[in-house]
């Protein structure tokens, strides 16, 4: 029942229509990776900075490694990296604003603090300097940039927590004798949720393109095939083995734009519901 | 003729595969000077009815099939430029909650002069400020009102603000929207008094919504009764609110506790709730919840049937006999 | 009426003095243009009142009166400034300190907005048995569905099987209002405040949800306070009517006396307003001068004495106490 109502609402909005397609587009290619790649991605050849033709379809690198093969891979790199960053911004953001949000005062102050600071900090240089002392893997990547993006999130549940504190339902709830904790994650956070799924899921683009700009640089897991290290290895091939460079950064953008597409459409379906979330039926 | 005649009006939303019948066929005319309180509950159609002859209904979803008079002129379907000029100079409105209608970073002053002139374009600003001044103090409000801003005012003020904007360019028709619900029941009488004395003295006609018959009573000459999107009553006020025709406006007679009297009679409600408009009952509309109801009811919808001195109602029992 | 209340036992609600005052961060612009920092606001200012079992009190007063914390206050969804409050002798701050989930048993509230009331993500089913899990009423889950059915039977809410599926949003403003009553009155409660219930109501409905108050109150003898700001009604619900003006009680006594003969100046103010819905009764109301004022910048002597037609120049200088008249009859007046 509850899955007919989702396709449903795909279906009825443009955004949600494409970038769910294009979402699964992506997920096939990483998770069949194995499957489809037409070579081993790993593997140096001879053909090194081969131009696109009916062996190599997207061209090799300067190692002879195929293209298509790496960006195939180099999905699942994104996509791990992606989700587990903003699975952690989003989880460490709800929890941060829902408490200060339904609790206020002293804890609603330090948090809010907290909040300040993290704004005020260039997150892109902190996870340089963390990269930088405790090494690059890619574990280290994903827990870095969760610890550093929870911020929008947590504004955004913060004030779902103030409002939905006034709503009758909740002081229904404490007059019927439920405490203050149970309240919080029985019936703040799941109501007040949607507009931070929306947020998180644009944060799987950031958090994509934060590892894409940190391979870029020379600083991503090397063990890795990472999409922003196939365009730093194709930096010095810019004029004659453009489609490094080229296909990898289409593969970004083609991400970026599905996350975003993803998140706008989720934003546009869930707005006017959060709008008629407790109006009363009256006239 | 009368001042605002309306004929067989419906309105259906559609939405999808849904089609709310949301106005059913009325029929009503109101003559000039004649007040008149419309009176129904959720779901009656007063707010749908009040939509449709000011135009203001989604063009998309609504549906609107009959005809409304303003003095002559057909309201359903006036073009765009007339639109306007009926609104505000023959037919005003005042809401319920006057306090979301107006823009709260501009002081009131401003906001009225702007809509005066937007209408005369001609006028002067001082000419403006006068008419705005003149105004004001015909609702009772102090003339320091023009420098405040919207949240500085109370609820009662807010109102009064509402009603000299709607008197603005002397309509001959002047709708209030359940305009005294939100107050205080000692600022609701003033109000109303005032209402009523600027009727007279201005030569308006008052229709009033409500779901406030105590409003009806004291204010209004004649009452009509909407459920669930059909006029079930209409007549002069001390006729139905005293010896009412209709099943429904005799059980919403027995909801309100009486206070005058010195003995507790019991109050009761009307059973069942109001029917699914999108697939209403066969018969008359009223009989799910009818304690009279009987076989007649439950195959045809009573038509408005006249009872002398201009009493309608559409039941199949009223009057005491079964009409057909 | 006196030897009968003598009679029971102590009474189960006990109002002392209770205080609650807010401090506005915002500034405040006062009806005559003064502006004030960190304005107080009285929101109740000194409310005192007794309740017996099985007695339903009406407080009535407009907006700003302060009814609707007194509600919050009783329920102990805010805590008072000062005063206390005793349920059943003994001092509520204590008791929920002690076992708070108790505590919420013996207090219950029916708020004024049913469709709101309920967490619009859990079905009817889910909304009674967690109730019911939390106080750890019924020994499983067969045994709660069974009182829950055997609840929703007993109002009406027939088949009560598809009830149990259904979600608030599917349900009418009367049948979520009675659920509510229901889910409080699960708990036993010794006192119900319900806050404006049928203000959200359809007049057609109200009847019902007004008629199952009071049935509830007297058969289960529980202790009633019903907050309104609709005079009739509340009259033909209770025993006694309270009537608050800026925070305080002007008026107290048996429901029929203050409505058929009130004697303070803002209590015959407000009843000569009741407009009656026969057209033939005449009435002549009260005018006050004014707004109904928020509870800041209350003036020194009796607070209402700025609107009073009777005021003389002695009422703005002299705090006005409630005197008691005799025969459970209060009034905060030295005119009477």
């Amino acid at each position: 029942m509850r899955l007919n109502k989702i396709f449903k609402i795909i279906k009825e909005n443009a955004q949600l229509k494409v970038g769910c397609t294009m979402l699964v587009i992506l997920f096939l290619a990483a998770l069949l990776a194995p499957v489809i790649a037409p070579h081993n991605p790993n593997i140096l050849s001879d053909d090194m900075v081969v131009a696109p033709n009916m062996k190599y379809w997207l061209g090799t690198d300067g190692l002879g490694r195929d293209i298509l093969s790496m960006i195939l891979y180099g999905a699942r790199t994104s996509l791990v990296v992606g989700f587990t960053a903003a699975m952690i911004a989003g989880i460490i953001g709800t929890l941060l604003g829902g408490f200060a949000g339904y609790f206020g005062g002293r804890i609603d102050g330090v948090i809010g603090e907290m909040i300040n600071i993290f704004m005020m900090m260039p997150t892109f240089f902190l996870i340089l300097i963390v990269v930088a002392l405790f090494g690059s893997g890619l574990f280290n990547v994903m827990i870095v940039i969760g610890l550093t993006t929870w911020v929008g999130n947590a504004k955004l549940m913060r004030a779902q927590a103030m409002s939905l504190r006034q709503r009758t339902f909740i002081k229904s709830a404490e007059a019927i004798g439920e405490s203050r904790m149970t309240i919080l994650f029985k019936h703040i956070i799941p109501n007040g949720i949607f507009p931070i799924i929306a947020n998180t899921t644009m944060g799987v683009a950031g958090a994509i393109l934060t590892e894409s700009s940190l391979a870029f640089l020379g600083l991503g897991d090397p063990n890795v095939i990472s999409w922003g290290q196939i365009i730093q290895n194709g930096k010095s091939y810019l004029v004659d083995g453009w489609w490094m460079c080229v296909f990898a950064g289409l593969a970004i953008i083609f991400t970026v734009i599905t996350f975003y597409l993803i998140g706008d459409g989720l934003n546009r379906v869930l707005s006017p519901k959060l709008r008629n979330l407790g109006k009363e039926v009256r006239g | 003729m009368a001042l605002l005649s309306i004929r067989d009006l419906s309105v259906t939303y559609h939405s999808g595969t849904r089609h709310v019948k949301a106005l059913n066929s009325l029929t009503l005319d109101i003559n000039e000077g004649e007040s008149l309180g419309i009176v129904g509950e959720s779901g009656s159609g007063k707010t749908t009815f009040i939509m449709a002859i000011l135009r203001l209904l989604p063009k998309g979803s609504a549906e609107i099939t009959g005809e409304a008079f303003l003095n002559g002129k057909e309201l359903i379907s006036l073009k765009q430029e007339e639109l306007s000029k009926m609104r505000w100079e023959e037919m005003a409105l005042v809401f319920q909650k006057s306090m979301n209608a107006l823009s709260p970073v501009h002081k009131i002053g401003a906001l009225m002069s702007d809509i005066y002139r937007i209408h005369k374009p001609e006028v002067s600003k001082r000419d403006a400020r006068r008419r705005i001044e003149e105004l004001l103090e015909l609702v009772n409000l102090p003339a320091r009102v023009y420098d405040l801003y919207p949240h500085e005012l109370s609820g009662g003020m807010m109102q009064r603000v509402s009603i000299a904007l709607s008197l603005m360019f002397n309509p001959k028709l002047l709708i209030l929207d359940e305009a005294t619900t939100a107050l205080d029941v000692v600022t609701q009488t003033q109000i109303l008094e005032e209402i009523v004395a600027l009727e007279e003295k201005l030569g308006i006609t008052r229709m009033m919504i409500t779901h406030d018959m105590s409003v009806v009573a004291s204010t209004c000459k004649n009452v009509a009764v909407l459920y669930a999107g059909c006029l079930l009553e209409t007549g002069l006020t001390q006729d139905v609110l005293v010896e009412p025709l209709h099943p429904y406006t005799q059980g919403l007679i027995k909801s309100f506790p009486v206070f005058d009297n010195d003995t507790h009679q019991p109050l009761q409600s009307i059973g069942g709730s109001l029917p699914d408009l999108s697939s209403p009952p066969p018969g008359c509309i009223f009989e799910p919840r009818c304690v009279k109801a009987c076989d007649i009811c439950r195959e045809s919808m009573p038509r408005l049937k006249e009872y002398g001195q201009g009493r309608f109602a559409a039941c199949h029992l009223a009057g005491g006999e079964i009409n057909v | 009426m006196s030897e009968e209340m003598s009679k029971k036992k102590a009474p189960v609600l006990e109002v002392i003095d209770i205080k609650r005052h807010y401090t506005q961060r915002k500034k405040h612009l006062t009806t005559d243009g003064r502006v004030l920092k960190h304005a107080k606001i009285h929101s109740v200012d000194g409310v005192s009142f007794t309740l017996n079992a099985g007695e339903v009190l009406g407080v009535i007063g407009e907006s700003g009166c302060g009814k609707s914390t007194l509600g919050r206050l009783l329920v102990r969804l805010e805590a008072p400034t000062s005063g206390s409050i005793l349920i059943a002798g003994h001092s509520a701050e204590e008791l929920i300190r002690k076992d708070r989930l108790n505590f919420r048993r013996t207090t219950q509230m029916i708020f004024q907005n049913p469709f709101d009331t309920f967490d619009p993500r859990f079905s009817i089913e889910k909304i009674f048995v967690d109730t019911l899990m939390l106080h750890k009423i019924g020994e499983n889950n067969g045994m709660r569905r069974k009182i829950v059915i055997e609840k929703l039977e007993s109002v009406g809410l027939i088949p009560a099987e598809s009830f149990l599926d259904r979600f608030p949003h599917e349900l009418s403003g009367g049948q979520l209002q009675r659920i509510s009553i229901l889910r409080s009155m699960m708990l036993e409660p010794s006192v119900v405040v319900a806050d404006e219930p049928v203000s959200m109501l359809d007049v057609s409905i109200r009847a019902d949800i007004i008629n199952m108050l009071y049935s509830t109150a007297k058969e289960h003898n529980t202790s009633l306070v019903f907050i309104s700001h609709d005079i009739s009604t509340t009259r033909y619900i209770s025993d006694r009517i309270a009537v608050m003006y800026l925070g305080r009680i002007v008026e107290m006594g048996a429901a029929d006396e203050v409505a058929t003969n009130p004697q303070h100046p803002y209590t015959k103010a407000l009843i000569s307003n009741c407009a009656s819905i026969d057209p033939r009764s005449k009435h002549n109301p009260v005018k006050l001068p004014g707004e109904p004022p928020t509870p800041v910048d209350i003036p020194a002597g009796c607070s209402f004495a700025p609107r009073c037609p009777i005021a003389t120049s002695d009422c703005s200088k002299i705090g006005q106490e409630l005197r008691d008249f005799g025969a459970g009859r209060f009034i905060r007046c030295m005119k009477v």
